[in-house]
């Protein structure tokens, strides 16, 4: 391991370990999560330029990519905490974590849904 | 016992609605044989008519709290009082309750009825004057029977008949009119007439009750609700020497006027009926309109059928200026109504199209119309304007077609994600250990 106490160092390190150390399925996920991300700056960006008028529609498809971001973002923390030998056995399994995303998630489609307009 | 019930209230029934404004009471207080070609032309044009005198005891407008005459016809001649029954009191209720009366009283005006016209704004002569026109008197030594043909403007209350038909012989008393708007004067003094007091001669010539153009000589008042009463300063003019074909004197002018303001005060003419007010949307039926609640931005349409009585025949009325409103506190649309074709014979049906305003209330569609010499119109019916529906708004707009495909991608990114961990998740414990 570096020692380095430069920002730049710092974010090698951070980097290289990410690489190294994660699985690859949340790997997988990230770039999920990095997707969420620009679909939303997208959104923004059109709004800014075209203005507010179907607004619900804006919040709609916006809070749909946020939203799933959040989402997809808890469901990671649970995974990492589930899968850590460290930790005492946490509450519930990844199983049930699946679940619960894929519950809420549908939920939340719902809703976006009838926002549309 | 029931049959003979229920034939009783049969027949009352058909009394009661057999004749509208048809009972004519015709109250004298002095010999009423001059006024025999009035009341005939009156019984003509199908009007029962009773005489009574103002003393019989059984002459009065009410019997039980209900009008028993449709019509008052009120003459008088002498200063003496009329008595309970024809008070001002007694006279302001019956028109209150929808009574028509024309009244006429010369130079000699008992008190009620100068009391009864201030009520309306008619400020009658005191006893005793007289109207006098040295310059436009016909034919008499004392030049109190002058020629008048100054009508009111409106064609209901005088036809364009007697208008045409020359000047009325007009000989009596005159009044003063004061501001109500409801008074319409009716015959008005040329501005060379004035009102000469027969007693006090030295003071009529300083300050007369009245003169010139502000001398009026037969006025009319409409009710808010109607009724009419006209008065008239002059019996004479009614009087069978100039109403009757057989009198030498007979001027034609004066029975076309006698029987346009009779017809005028006793509600055969220059009645106007609004019906049949409907609003709804230009795509629904007939008869699914009126209903209690429309939309905001629908596109409606208000309509209403206008006729009009003269002489007694029900006529389509025509008119370019027949305004309807739609308010709610404020009037948001005040438009003219057009003339629309419909197969009405006896009225004239008036719509305007229009798109509901953009605000969400109780709203009342009001047409409000007031003519001198026609009735008040003043009709009002309330609906409801609602908000969209959820699923009234426009929808699908183009230019919100990126908020759509990025929820739909959002959620095709999810499914996808959720069966790349159904499929290939590995088993996540048995890595880390390795680590």
């Amino acid at each position: 391991m570096e020692k380095s106490t430069s920002f730049q160092g710092a974010l090698s390190t951070l980097f290289n370990v990410y690489a190294k150390k994660t699985d690859p399925f949340i790997k997988l996920l990230d770039v999920f999560l990095v997707f969420l991300v620009f679909i939303g700056v997208v959104q923004f960006g059109y709004v800014v330029l075209v203005g507010t008028y179907p607004f619900n529609s804006f919040l709609s498809g916006f809070i749909a990519a946020v939203g799933q971001f959040v989402l997809t973002v808890s469901f990671r923390s649970q995974l990492i905490e589930s899968s850590d030998p460290k930790l005492a056995k946490s509450a519930f399994s990844s199983k049930r974590a699946f679940l619960e995303y894929c519950i809420s998630s549908l939920v939340f489609h719902f809703f976006v849904v009838n926002f549309l307009g | 016992m029931r049959s003979s019930l229920l034939n009783f209230l049969f027949f009352t029934f058909i009394a009661a609605v057999a004749a509208v404004n048809e009972r004519v009471l015709a109250i004298f207080d002095h010999e009423h044989a001059d006024y025999e070609s009035l009341l005939d032309s009156l019984r003509e044009r199908d009007f029962d008519v009773t005489v009574k005198d103002v003393k019989a005891p059984d002459s009065s407008l009410f019997e039980f709290g209900e009008r028993k005459y449709d019509d008052l016809l009120l003459f008088s001649a002498r200063n003496k009082g009329l008595g309970a029954s024809f008070s001002p009191k007694a006279l302001i209720e019956f028109v209150e309750d929808g009574g028509n009366i024309l009244l006429a009283a010369g130079t000699n005006v008992p008190e009620g009825l100068r009391e009864f016209g201030r009520q309306l704004g008619i400020f009658v002569a005191e006893r005793g004057n007289a109207l006098v026109d040295h310059f436009a008197s016909v034919g008499s030594e004392d030049h109190q029977l002058v020629a008048l043909d100054e009508f009111s403007s409106s064609k209901y209350i005088v036809s364009d008949e007697t208008r045409n038909a020359g000047a009325v012989l007009y000989k009596g008393s005159g009044h003063a009119l004061g501001e109500n708007p409801l008074v319409e004067p009716v015959l008005r003094a040329k501005t060379t007439s004035y009102l000469y007091n027969q007693k006090s001669e030295s003071e009529s010539s300083a300050h007369p009750w009245a003169a010139g153009s502000q001398l009026f000589v037969v006025s009319s008042l409409q009710t808010l609700n109607g009724s009419r009463v006209a008065f008239s300063s002059s019996l004479d003019i009614f009087k069978n020497e100039y109403l009757s074909p057989s009198s030498e004197s007979y001027n034609a002018a004066n029975a076309l006027f006698a029987r346009d303001l009779t017809n005028w005060v006793f509600q055969r003419s220059g009645r106007l009926v609004l019906e049949n007010m409907t609003y709804g949307l230009i795509s629904e039926s007939v008869e699914e309109r009126n209903g209690p609640v429309y939309r905001i931005k629908d596109e409606m349409e208000f309509t209403a059928d206008m006729s009009v009585y003269e002489n007694g025949v029900r006529k389509p009325y025509i008119a370019s200026d027949v305004q309807m409103e739609l308010v709610m506190l404020d009037p948001y649309y005040r438009l003219n109504f057009e003339p629309v074709e419909s197969d009405l014979k006896d009225a004239q049906r008036y719509s305007v199209k229009l798109v509901a305003p953009d605000h969400y209330g109780v709203f009342s569609y009001k047409v409000r119309y007031s003519r001198p010499g026609l009735t008040n119109i003043d009709e009002k019916q309330t609906f409801t304007l609602r908000q969209f529906h959820h699923n009234e708004y426009p929808r699908f707009l183009p230019h919100a077609y990126p908020y759509y495909t990025s929820a739909f991608i959002v959620f095709v990114g999810f499914v996808m994600f959720a069966g790349a961990w159904l499929f290939f998740k590995p088993a996540a414990p048995s890595v880390k250990k390795q680590q």
